[in-house]
């Protein structure tokens, strides 16, 4: 199966329209086998807590281990800017970029009970759009989303919104 | 671009994988979507129907032939997708791969 993953995402077209998303096995075993290798890029999803994080950095040393190009954190179900600043920290602590940070959103387990895609269960509910806004920017190669709780309107007004994402430290709001 | 997601059970990957596709398929992006998760309900997160999760056709080590450096496909991933991809809302792509515990396949 790890060989089969392989050779698709070898294969996998890359085009500029073109995107493969690879969904990975839970345990990071897998990327030691070289299931990413052919990935220009690693997202490591993680929520705010320690545990979580420090699978998140062990996926992140294997990503480069491999030798992807980008591999980034993203901090998922965030609920506020104490949680934030707990994945800031570590993330600065292993010199790790942070791609992304999807607020908590009871509309994502709901989508899950409802056995659909939050695109289709909640389409505009926060951590969607977060998401979405994520996805764009990481498909055009930018840095990374703007690292912050607030929604896009809300950076758009603070007049930091609307420019492709900046490459990312950690110390910027 | 490719691109792996990766994290710990629970952390919300499939979630945001899925939900990444569909952005990106409505931002006009060619997507295809791969499920390599040894519980693999990418399918639903992306939107296909609950009722078709039974049936979805997975990819087996039978696609792969002996190359000169290692294994490759046996046929070109447009062939493959034709064949073994399950088309998601959005027009996204889904291939899920065999896992040795579903039995007859691996």
């Amino acid at each position: 199966m790890h060989a089969t993953v392989r050779s698709v995402i070898e294969a996998a077209a890359n085009q500029d329209d073109e995107i493969c998303i690879l969904d990975t096995e839970a345990s990071p075993e897998h990327l030691s086998r070289g299931t990413a290798q052919y990935a220009d890029a690693m997202l490591c999803i993680v929520e705010p807590y320690y545990k979580s994080l420090e699978t998140g950095r062990r996926m992140a040393v294997l990503g480069r281990d491999l030798g992807l190009e980008r591999v980034a954190l993203v901090a998922n179900k965030v609920r506020d800017e104490r949680e934030l600043e707990a994945v800031r920290k570590f993330a600065e602590t292993y010199d790790l970029e942070i791609a992304g940070i999807i607020p908590f959103d009871e509309q994502m387990p709901g989508a899950e009970r409802a056995e659909a895609s939050p695109v289709d269960f909640a389409p505009d509910t926060k951590a969607v759009v977060a998401i979405g806004a994520m996805a764009r920017s990481v498909a055009e190669g930018n840095g990374g989303a703007p690292v912050s709780l607030a929604p896009p309107e809300a950076a758009d007004a603070a007049g930091n919104g609307g420019a492709p994402a900046q490459p990312l430290s950690v110390e910027e709001a | 671009m490719k691109l792996a997601v990766a994290g710990k059970g629970g952390s919300g990957k499939t979630s945001i994988s899925g939900t990444m596709c569909r952005m990106l398929a409505r931002d006009g992006y060619k997507v295809l979507a791969i499920d390599g998760d040894s519980n693999p309900n990418l399918a639903l997160t992306l939107g296909v129907p609950a009722e078709r999760m039974n049936d979805l056709p997975v990819l087996t080590r039978d696609l792969l032939e002996r190359g000169d450096d290692g294994p490759k496909l046996a046929k070109s991933l447009e062939e493959i997708c034709r064949t073994h991809s399950l088309q998601a809302p959005d027009g996204v792509n889904l291939l899920v791969m065999a896992h040795p515990q579903h039995a007859g396949t691996g």
